[in-house]
């Protein structure tokens, strides 16, 4: 089996990789820092040094050269088994209120890019008929807030577009996972005070394997999540509009 | 950062300075303020805080660089912990050289202190097992240190309390197992004339002892407990069965301070002691209830409450060694202000390799106390000075309080330790034990 992660070296994908690395899977990790993807396949090949790990350096943001990267891959690899999207930026909301170069960053980085890819990744599993698609996105999509609704709604409408997918891609049996995480103690999170619900990156991974496995369509990770949001969601909007989250 | 230490005694404030990666480079901060590197924070005083100044969050580089599991070689980053490290070696049937009681310390931290754990008596610290590292100073040069190699820094940074410089990397030789089990034995014994028969007789053939003690007993009982020894067991099992234990439960909040008092902890104390019924007591343990009991209880050090605790920990190396440990044990259980976990055991004739390295032959004793203000400083000042009359030390890593007069007594080497630290480094604890003369 082999897996291709796009954005290997975010915090989440580092641990799902070394899950997959002890379950024998042979990896493809694309990256644009070639540092820390080399760091990362050394890690991962200590791990397990009997599996294949490719690494490609590539800036997943440029969405007009996706296409070129899905060829790369099949040139160092028979084929893809499963793809995971583990790349994204959380951006700055305050920011993303006036400049427009931080929100069209956003954007493009987290949702324009992300659809381009999985149009591709969709057509390449169409073909050989089976395969899973796993995408990153989170809580935050569920409902807009006003403290994070420039990425929030990048990771809306990313699950929007994996939701037609899944639609589309059923009759080719192929299974489109949509990951929502709540907080984990990461990279990205790092300059927030941590709490009780900062979850383990290393837990969050292996659910996220799991859910892989069981060919899944969505996941909440921790599962506690889904309720949390179940409840924020059913929020009338009249009362939701006056929060001050 | 608000951060305290596994003691919980100190409210300091510091702050957060991120290592700079490719190439490796020391944050830069404003020119009176020292960095401090800082791993799992287990240290249970100052020697991991660094009051108003920096520490440089070690956890951020925990990657692997080379497993050989041919020969038991780890290449790792320092800011690994050593559930991470035994998530990766123990399936190979390779285990920790030498562990301490937690298993949440990262490898610079081990480094840093030179850990012991209850396979001293033969196999020495941790720095013993090193093979490499290389170390991060402030002019931003890496050096590669070895017993062979820049062996004045090698011996500076182990047990060196992080002030030496950064440690990136390291290089150690593990031990091959047969097998994630122990074979163990607990032993219900009456005196500290039984511990020392029992070490003498379990020494040689056993790779782990330790004992734990009942501080509260008194007289002919003084320095009863139960002592523990193990092997490795020759029983293999499922590779995919072999996993790091998590904690099976956390303390939320800080007990109230009456909680912990003479009268509950006695009545614990008699309860432990008698949990078992019969003198022996084998059994096939896993690896982890075997090294890390207490790691099952997530935040234990809440029990102590807002206070906090100290923990004193000394070795005595002195021929009459018996004596000055049944002194210690008699102050502590006269005083009353002891608690249920103690521990004693033999260190061994292995030399620790680092110039403010704790462990040397003789027995070492540690306790945790509740913290009690002035009463509890109060013992141990009378406690330093039986462990200073037995050519004994105290443990940085487990220290709060201990003098100038102290430090130096037991680090006789310090001046020339001092000799290697760098300018950019500092620690709450080098700054408390130097006084006057600073770093």
């Amino acid at each position: 089996m082999i897996t291709a992660i796009f954005g290997a070296t975010s915090g989440i994908a580092k641990e799902i990789a070394c899950e997959l690395a002890k379950r024998n899977h042979g990896l493809v990790l694309v990256a644009r820092d070639s540092n820390k993807l080399e760091t990362i396949a050394t890690h991962i090949s200590a791990i397990n040094p009997k599996i294949k790990i490719v690494t490609i350096i590539w800036d997943l943001s440029e969405s007009k050269s996706l296409d070129l990267l899905i060829s790369k891959i099949l040139s160092e690899v028979p084929d893809i088994d499963v793809a995971l999207l583990a790349y994204g930026i959380l951006g700055d909301q305050s920011k993303a209120c006036s400049e427009t170069k931080e929100l069209l960053n956003l954007i493009e980085t987290n949702y324009t890019s992300a659809c381009v890819l999985l149009m591709h990744l969709a057509n390449y599993f169409e073909s050989r008929k089976s395969g899973t698609i796993a995408t990153i996105t989170s809580v935050a999509g569920d409902r807009g807030r006003q403290s994070n609704y420039a990425y929030g709604s990048t990771k809306a409408g990313l699950s929007a577009y994996l939701q037609g997918l899944r639609n589309k891609l059923y009759s080719k049996n192929i299974t489109v996972l949509d990951i929502k995480p709540g907080f984990v103690d990461t990279q990205m999170t790092r300059h927030l005070s941590k709490n009780l619900l900062f979850a383990d990156p290393k837990d969050v991974a292996i659910s996220i394997v799991k859910a892989i496995q069981a060919k899944k369509d969505y996941l909440y990770t921790p599962w506690y999540w889904k309720y949390i949001m179940l409840v924020i969601k059913n929020i009338p909007e009249f009362l939701f509009k006056r929060t001050k989250t | 950062m608000e951060y305290q230490s596994w003691g919980k005694t100190f409210e300091f404030k510091q702050y957060k300075a991120l290592l700079e990666t490719n190439p490796f480079k020391l944050p830069i901060v404003e020119k009176n303020k020292f960095l401090l590197p800082h791993g799992l924070g287990r240290s249970y005083g100052d020697s991991c805080l660094n009051k108003d100044n920096y520490l440089v969050p070690m956890r951020l580089h925990n990657n692997f660089i080379n497993f050989d599991r041919d020969k038991g070689i780890l290449k790792c980053q320092a800011g690994c912990s050593l559930p991470e490290v035994l998530d990766l070696i123990v399936k190979d049937n390779w285990f920790l050289p030498v562990t301490p009681g937690t298993k949440y310390v990262t490898i610079g931290g081990a480094i840093a202190n030179d850990i012991h754990g209850k396979n001293h008596h033969e196999s020495g610290s941790f720095g013993n097992h090193l093979l490499s590292f290389d170390l991060l100073r402030s002019d931003n040069s890496i050096t590669h240190c070895t017993k062979t190699e820049n062996t004045d820094l090698f011996r500076a940074t182990i047990g060196g309390l992080g002030l030496t410089g950064i440690i990136l990397n390291a290089e150690i030789e593990l031990s091959p197992i047969s097998g994630p089990y122990i074979n163990q034995e607990i032993i219900k014994y009456d005196s500290l004339s039984e511990f020392f028969h029992l070490t003498e007789e379990s020494n040689s053939k056993f790779h782990h002892t330790v004992a734990w003690l009942d501080c509260f007993a008194k007289n002919e009982k003084l320095g009863r407990g139960l002592f523990i020894r193990g092997n490795h067991s020759s029983e293999v099992i499922d590779r995919d069965k072999i996993k790091v234990y998590k904690p099976i439960t956390s303390i939320p909040v800080e007990f109230p301070g009456f909680v912990l008092n003479p009268i509950t902890m006695k009545i614990f104390n008699f309860l432990y002691y008698n949990k078992q019924i019969s003198k022996y007591k084998k059994s096939k343990v896993y690896y982890d209830n075997f090294f890390y009991p207490l790691d099952s209880v997530n935040n234990w050090n809440k029990i102590y409450g807002k206070r906090g605790m100290f923990q004193y920990q000394c070795v005595i190396s002195y021929k009459d060694k018996q004596d000055a440990v049944k002194e210690i044990l008699k102050q502590i259980s006269n005083s009353k202000a002891g608690s249920f976990l103690g521990v004693i055991k033999t260190f061994g004739n292995k030399p620790s390799l680092g110039l403010l390295s704790f462990p040397k032959p003789g027995v070492t004793i540690a306790l945790d106390f509740p913290n009690k203000g002035e009463k509890t400083l109060k013992l141990f000042n009378n406690l330093d000075a039986i462990v200073k009359e037995a050519n004994g030390r105290l443990y940085p890593a487990k220290d709060s309080r201990m003098s100038n007069e102290m430090f130096k007594f037991s680090f006789p080497n310090y001046e020339e330790f001092l000799k290697y630290t760098d300018s950019a480094f500092s620690s709450s604890f080098i700054r408390r034990v130097l006084g006057g003369d600073n770093i």
